[in-house]
Formats: structure tokens, C-alpha cells, sequence
């Protein structure tokens, strides 16, 4: 369960216009755990996935999947082991109708009529909208979009999910609902999460290990309370706090309040400020 | 603006005419327009306009809506009527002068102009009927049956998918155009038109690419494989049946009324 | 017909006019019905080989370039979303709606702009009323093969002499409109003639549809000109990609003015001495039929029917297309001709 399931050694970009992306990135992503990539915009975050799952080739350096290296595999196999999820839906859902799309993955692996409508039922199901087989995409919300992209790569029966800001552009309730989706499927499914965001807020509640990008670099890496116990190195990184966290840092540095630690969550500040009562 | 009476919403309704397989509607369209261009009185066109009506009433879509998407090929319809008024015949039934010019309106163009503008209502209205009833996807899965080429499909459905992407993007722009003076004056519309038309092409030229990266990244090997149409229900074959008596009395009233 | 009858059938052609001309003006779909089903079907006959052709065409570059098939769609897509942009028309105070055929045919070269504007107009024909189903082909023919030609055609030539983008693009978009414009034209007279000679029903349409389509043409060539250059300044990649320019170093606005002038010039003349609007004077008699032959029928002396009459059927039409095609087969020919030296220059 802890085996790294991807690894990168030395791993550089340079864009084709001569633009560095990214610089020197070791990184080990272990099977079944939910990772994120925390980073601000144009930090390399969704070059780093692209790289990942093959859509773009490494400069220098080589990537792994399960030891052996993805330039050497056939792009299909990656492909139905390693999906993504992409952020704009648009680009994603192709397709006239819901059913349509999400058949899409699971025909080109190859798999019969019958096959391809069981993952189909089954993503449809997993995503909370089993009812929307026939439905045309124009039609959709961004919200139930962006769970059709997901039940898209979903019936492919991936190992690996690489999520390029799955929540961007959600409302709170949908936010929510996506994680607690993702989280989920993390944890019941064992497939390992890549997500590539910029909301701190997001990290301490469902994610178990974080590496901050900042400029192509990797310069923090860890648990979500290790990283943020270095709150200058996060803001170099144009990122902040958590809120709860920024808010007992405050307390603890200018209000003089002697708390053990860094509360992240709403939970672990109750739990703090049960024991200061 | 842009969204004038896009018919589409109607069509995902569900309805016992969208319930009906497309193929049967097609060839209900395709027949009865038959019927209508070969006809040599107006009877025909016209029942069949109020038969379109009547169906697609019963499905609670608005007459106005109808009627609006009629009022477009009339205009075409009414010049070429005008025209063969005062260009086709024999016997006139009017004269005047109009602006110096002395015009003479004739029996046979104002029989044949009428006709034609009866054939355009019924025709027009079968082609609102089959759209207001059939979603395009499965219009386009059809004609996949009928063997239609596939790259024609595959790219007659990317279209269709992302003529609605554009369109938001597009109307978006626009206003922002807009509320910043741009639509002030012809000469300067013309130019925040260009920009909007530049900014389009842009959009869909970037669109494309990241597309193809998700394709690619779900195993596309060049062909987009679409779903199966299904099978003839009972419900089909009664509805094809219903269709074929009816252009059947059609043809023999226009044969009756020759 | 009584006085009152007469008053009221002018009233109601006054109103029709009226309505008629300031009804919106697309450009120049054949609505649904109009056309007989032969003629309808002859249309289909003529565009299917292009649409083939486009197949083929299609599939040859997708295996080159596999992100071609989304791109194509996507035009397609703007081509539609393009056609529904409302242009207002300062002649006739309504809007416009332009075809959109030359910005693809720019793009993507006349065949696969005629295979995408076909979809464009059958998704046009099922929402918006705009052409037919079974118009389809005659409108795939005068939107899809005469508007991409003549846009792609003035293009390519004016930029082989250096003409600007802005110029290149107008003359392209304002041909493009205007192509098929007069191919619809006929499309409708050839089908609706009837007993009477073509020509006549045939230059009257054009003269009917003046008022909206010939500022069409210019408002169409415009916007196209615009967008080129919009697109040239902000992304010159797209266009240097679809090989429409060089990346850098064109000639944006000013420039070629002469030229397109120098053609404007032949052009007026050819127009002129054919007599596009020969059909014109057989609603105006001159003083040839209604003076001189009268005088030489008094006196016994009627006019000799001529040995090549060409007043019979389409006989004139005939001989036309007979001299275009012609014409056209020696110019393509010689084309390369007029450019093979500057590719010797190179070497």
C-alpha cells in the first residue's frame, strides 16, 4: 500500500519558446495516498500533470510508473492506468450527450458494447447522477459538468487520477461535494489523487501529503501540518494560510495565546479551543 | 441576439413525438416534403402545415415560436412571389404605375407565386417539426444508419457541441464590448465586430488543442465511436404507420385535386 | 379589375415591398420549398463531389496532423456562431447577418470550407430556419463552392502582389458575399424561369436583392478584413499555422490599394461590355423596337430572324459558360506560369 506507484528523478521542463517550467523535480507519489500539488499560477502545476500522465515529454529526466519508464510504455496503456481530469470541462466533454462522453474512454480501451455500458452506469453512479445518461452536455451546470469529467475518467477504471484544479470555478456547496467525491473514491476505491490547486483551504481536510511548487521547484514537501508550520516559506510562494491556521497564528504571535501547534480545520480548532476553556 | 428561437430545448424535452425512433421521423420529413415540392396545388403544402402545427402543439410548444421561425424563409419566399407575379403569365389581372414604371400583374403568377409561398410554409414547418422533436445528436446518429460518412458525423457533432461553447464566449465579449462604447457608430461597430470575430477564431483555435490533449489522454485513435441507435419499438412501427397513412391520403388528394 | 380592387392589390404590393426588403437580410439562403424537387436534386449532384473531395482531403490531413479534427469542428463552429453575429446596415436601418464562407475558406482552403459550411448550414436549416433540407445543396453550392472559390481565389492572388491583409481579407469577404449572392441568384431563376428566358428573371433578382446584399458584401468584407488583422496582431501563430501568412513581416493595412483599383477597373469594363444586365431591356423597349421596326413593318420590310438566335432558350447562358469555362481552363493552366519565376528566384 505505501510501494510509490510514480516517480520522478531529475525531472526538467523547458517549453518549446525556451520558457523554463519546471527544475530538477524528484518526487515519489505513493499508491492509494491523495497528494497535492500546492502552487500558484504558473507555478508548474499543470505542466507537472501533463508530464505525469505522458501528454508531454520531459526534457530531461525520466518518470516511472510502477518502475518502468512511461516513455518506453504504450501511450494506451498509460493512458487507461493514468487519467486526468482536466480544469475547463469544455475542453474536456466532447461529446453531444452525457452518455455518449463518458463511453468515450472505455470504447477506445477496447471493451465490448456491454462492457462499456456497465463502467458507464457505474461512473454515472459513482458521480451522484445516475440519471443523466441521455442528457446533451450544452445543457449542463458548470457543477454537474465538471462531475461528468470526472465519471468521464472514472469509467476507465483508472489507478491514478490527476486532477488539474478540480474545483476552480465552484460554488461552495460544489466544492464540497466534488472533494468529499474525490475523497471517497480515494479512500474506497484506492485510487491514488494527484490534485494540482491553489486552495489552501482544501489541503488539511482531505489531503494526506502536499509538495509546494514554487517557479518549477519543489521546496516544501510533507504532511499538511509540517508545511504549514513554515508560514514565511508558503507566503514566498505567493500562497497563504489556511484561515483557521492564519487566524491562531495571529493569536499565537500578537495576541499573546499559548496554543499547542497549528489548528488547521474547523475540527482541530474546536479540539484547541475546548482545551483552553 | 444570438439565441433567437434555438429550438433545441424543445427537442430534449420528453414527449410522445421525441419518444418516436428519429430514422422514422426522417423518412416521415423526407416523404411529405417530397410530396409538397411535386405537388401543383396548394392543398397539400398547406394540410401539411397545419398537420406540423397540430403535432406540435399537442407537445405544448408555444404557436408564437412557430410562427417566428416561419416569418424568416418568407422573406425570400415573398420576393420570388412578387416576382412571379409581374414575370409569369399570360393574363393580366392588373396594371399600374409605380415610380414611373408601368408593371402588369398576371393571373398565372399570382396562382403559381401563391403556391410557392404554400410550399414554403409546409415545407419550412415539417423541418420545425423534425427539430423541435428530435435532438441533433440523434439526428446526426441517424444518418450514421442512413451510411452517411463518418468524418462528415464526427465533425457535424464537434460543431454542434461547440457552437453553444462559443456562443456563451461570444455573447460574453460582445457585452463586454458593449458596455465599453464599442457598438458606437457604424465604422466602430465594424471594428469591435472584426475584434469579436478575431477573439472567436482565438478561442476556438486554443479550444481545439486543449481538446485534442483530452482525447488524446482518453485514447483517441482518430475515430470518435458513437453510441447505437436502437431498435424499432412497437411504438415505431404504430408511429410509422400513423405517418405513411397520412402522406398516403396526402398523395391521393394531390392526385384527385390535379 | 374594378378601381377599389386595383387600389387595394397596390396597397397590399406596396406593403409587400416594403416588408420584404426591410426584413432582415441573411445572406441569400434558399428557404425551404422553393425549389423544385429536380432542381433541388441536381444542386445535391453538383456538391457531392466536393463534399467527397473534402473527405478525402480531411482524412489526408488528420493523419498528418491529428489535431485537425477538432480544429475543423471548431471552425465549423465559428463559422455558424459568425453567421449569427448581427451587422447593422446603415442603407436599409435593420441588420445583416453575414455568411461567414470566406473567413473559412481563408482559413482552412475552399474544399474544407465548403465540407464545414455545409454543416454550418444544416444546422442553420434545423434551428433557425435559415435554407432547407432539401435546399441544402443548392445552398452548399452557392455559400459553400462559389463563396469559398471566389474568397480563397481573390485571397491567394491578391497576397501573391503584396496586398495588404486588411485589403486581402475585405476583397475576399466582399467576394465571398457577393459569389453567392449572384449564384443563388441564378440558382432561383434557372428553377423558377419557367417559360420566360432565364436572363430576365435572372437580372431582376440580382436587381431585387441589391439593396441588401450589395452592402452586405461590404460590411461582410469588412469584418473579415478586421478579424484577419485582429488575429495577425495577437496571434500571428494561428494564422502562420494554418499557412494562411508568414509569421512576421506583413503588410497589415495600407498597401495594394492600386492594385485591387487596376482590377476593379477590368472588372467594371468586362461587366459592361457582356451586358450582365442584357435581361434588363426587354422590360424597357428602346427606340430600336418601338420606333425603327415599325417604320420597316409599314413599309413591308420586317426584321430577318438572326442566323445565331440567341434569344432562344438558354442559348446566351449557354455560350457564356461555355466562355467562362473556357476561359477559366486556360488561366488555370497558365497560372503557375505567372509565378513559377519568383520560385526560380528562390533557388
Amino acid at each position: 500500500m505505501n510501494t510509490a506507484i510514480i516517480e520522478t528523478r531529475s525531472l526538467h521542463f523547458i517549453y518549446p519558446d525556451g520558457a523554463p517550467a519546471l527544475n530538477d523535480i524528484d518526487l515519489s507519489i505513493k499508491r492509494g495516498e491523495f497528494l497535492g500539488i500546492l502552487g500558484a499560477n504558473g507555478s508548474g502545476k499543470t505542466t507537472l500533470l501533463k508530464l505525469l500522465n505522458g501528454l508531454l515529454s520531459a526534457t530531461k529526466g525520466e518518470i516511472y510508473l510502477e518502475k518502468e519508464k512511461i516513455r518506453s510504455l504504450d501511450k494506451d496503456f498509460l493512458f487507461s492506468r493514468v487519467c486526468t481530469m482536466f480544469q475547463n470541462p469544455d475542453n474536456q466533454l466532447f461529446s453531444p450527450t452525457v452518455g455518449e462522453d463518458i463511453a468515450f474512454g472505455p470504447t477506445n480501451m477496447g471493451l465490448t458494447a456491454e462492457e462499456v455500458k456497465e463502467r458507464v452506469d457505474y461512473a454515472l453512479n459513482a458521480v451522484g447522477l445516475p440519471e443523466f445518461f441521455a442528457r446533451a452536455i450544452h445543457n449542463l451546470s458548470f457543477g454537474e459538468k465538471k462531475r461528468i469529467c470526472l465519471a468521464g475518467v472514472l469509467a476507465m477504471g483508472p489507478e491514478v487520477m490527476l486532477l488539474d484544479e478540480p474545483t476552480s470555478c465552484l460554488d461552495p456547496m460544489g466544492v464540497s461535494s466534488i472533494m468529499r467525491l474525490l475523497k471517497k473514491l480515494n479512500q474506497e476505491k484506492g485510487i491514488t489523487m494527484v490534485m494540482a490547486t491553489h486552495s489552501v483551504d482544501l489541503v488539511p481536510l482531505f489531503i494526506d501529503r502536499v509538495i509546494i511548487l514554487n517557479k518549477g521547484k519543489i521546496i516544501l514537501s510533507g504532511k499538511p501540518e509540517e508545511i504549514f508550520a513554515q508560514p514565511q516559506v508558503i507566503r514566498n510562494a505567493k500562497l497563504r494560510l489556511p484561515r483557521i491556521g492564519h487566524l491562531f497564528e495571529i493569536l499565537k504571535k500578537k495576541d499573546g495565546f499559548d496554543i499547542k501547534g497549528l489548528p488547521l480545520t474547523i475540527g482541530q480548532a474546536r479540539e484547541e479551543l475546548r482545551q483552553m476553556k | 441576439m444570438l439565441i433567437e428561437v434555438f429550438s433545441d430545448c424543445f427537442a430534449q424535452r420528453k414527449n410522445y413525438l421525441t419518444e418516436v425512433d428519429t430514422r422514422a421521423k426522417m423518412l416521415f420529413v423526407a416523404t411529405a416534403i417530397s410530396i409538397i415540392l411535386l405537388s401543383q396545388h396548394a392543398y397539400a403544402p398547406l394540410v401539411i402545415f397545419f398537420l406540423s402545427l397540430v403535432f406540435l402543439l399537442s407537445i405544448r410548444i408555444p404557436a408564437k415560436v412557430v410562427l417566428i421561425r416561419l416569418v424568416t424563409p418568407l422573406g425570400l419566399a415573398g420576393m420570388v412571389f412578387l416576382m412571379q407575379i409581374f414575370f409569369y403569365g399570360v393574363t393580366p389581372i392588373v396594371r399600374f404605375n409605380l415610380w414611373g414604371m408601368h408593371l402588369i400583374g398576371y393571373k398565372e403568377g399570382l396562382l403559381s407565386g401563391s403556391l410557392i409561398m404554400a410550399k414554403v410554409i409546409g415545407a419550412t414547418s415539417l423541418v420545425v417539426f423534425l427539430s423541435m422533436t428530435t435532438p441533433v445528436n440523434k439526428l446526426f446518429n441517424a444518418a450514421r444508419w442512413f451510411k452517411l460518412p463518418n468524418t462528415w458525423i464526427e465533425t457535424a457533432m464537434f460543431t454542434y457541441r461547440y457552437i453553444f461553447v462559443l456562443l456563451e464566449d461570444v455573447i460574453i465579449i460582445r457585452d463586454a464590448q458593449k458596455i465599453r462604447l464599442g457598438y458606437k457608430g457604424v465604422m466602430r461597430s465594424l471594428k469591435s465586430l472584426g475584434e469579436l470575430a478575431g477573439t472567436a477564431l482565438i478561442r476556438a483555435y486554443d479550444q481545439s488543442l486543449s481538446i485534442y490533449e483530452a482525447m488524446v489522454s482518453r485514447g483517441y485513435n482518430e475515430k470518435m465511436f458513437i453510441t447505437y441507435t436502437g431498435k424499432f419499438k412497437c411504438a415505431d412501427m404504430l408511429a410509422s404507420f400513423i405517418f405513411v397513412a397520412i402522406l398516403t391520403l396526402l398523395l391521393a388528394l394531390n392526385i384527385y385535386f390535379k | 379589375m374594378r378601381t377599389h380592387k386595383k387600389r387595394l392589390f397596390s396597397i397590399l404590393v406596396v406593403l409587400f415591398f416594403v416588408f420584404f426588403i426591410t426584413q432582415k437580410a441573411y445572406a441569400m439562403h434558399i428557404s425551404e420549398g422553393i425549389l423544385p424537387l429536380k432542381w433541388a436534386g441536381l444542386w445535391f449532384l453538383v456538391a457531392i463531389p466536393f463534399l467527397i473531395k473534402g473527405i478525402f482531403d480531411i482524412k489526408k490531413k488528420a493523419s498528418l496532423t491529428p489535431s485537425f479534427k477538432p480544429l475543423l469542428g471548431l471552425i465549423g463552429a465559428l463559422i455558424f456562431v459568425i453567421s449569427c453575429m448581427p451587422i447593422p446596415v446603415p442603407t436599409a436601418g435593420t441588420c445583416s447577418h453575414p455568411a461567414g464562407t470566406g473567413i473559412s475558406a481563408i482559413l482552412i482552403g475552399p474544399i474544407m470550407s465548403i465540407f464545414v459550411t455545409s454543416i454550418a448550414l444544416l444546422i442553420q436549416a434545423l434551428f433557425l430556419a435559415h435554407g432547407g433540407i432539401t435546399t441544402w445543396g443548392a445552398d452548399i453550392v452557392s455559400m459553400g463552392i462559389a463563396g469559398s472559390f471566389a474568397a480563397f481565389i481573390a485571397f491567394k492572388i491578391l497576397r501573391k502582389f503584396n496586398v495588404s491583409l486588411f485589403l486581402s481579407g475585405f476583397v475576399a469577404g466582399l467576394l465571398a458575399d457577393w459569389a453567392t449572392y449572384i449564384t443563388t441568384s441564378f440558382e432561383l431563376a434557372s428553377a423558377l424561369h419557367g417559360s420566360k428566358p432565364i436572363f430576365s428573371l435572372f437580372s431582376t433578382i440580382l436587381v431585387a436583392f441589391i439593396p441588401t446584399q450589395l452592402p452586405l458584401g461590404i460590411l461582410e468584407g469588412f469584418l473579415t478584413g478586421g478579424m484577419i488583422v485582429f488575429v495577425y496582431k495577437r496571434r500571428p501563430d494561428i494564422l502562420a499555422s494554418l499557412g494562411v501568412v508568414k509569421e512576421n513581416g506583413e503588410r497589415i493595412i495600407k498597401g495594394g490599394a492600386k492594385i485591387i483599383g487596376i482590377l476593379l477597373i477590368s472588372l467594371f469594363l468586362f461587366a459592361n461590355s457582356h451586358s450582365v444586365f442584357a435581361g434588363e431591356s426587354a422590360k424597357w423597349s428602346g427606340v430600336d423596337e418601338s420606333v425603327v421596326e415599325k417604320v420597316a413593318e409599314e413599309h413591308g420590310r420586317s426584321a430577318w430572324t438572326p442566323f445565331i438566335n440567341t434569344d432562344q432558350g438558354d442559348l446566351l447562358l449557354f455560350v457564356f459558360l461555355l466562355a467562362g469555362a473556357a476561359g477559366g481552363f486556360v488561366m488555370g493552366y497558365n497560372f503557375r506560369k505567372l509565378f513559377a519565376k519568383k520560385q526560380d528566384e528562390k533557388c
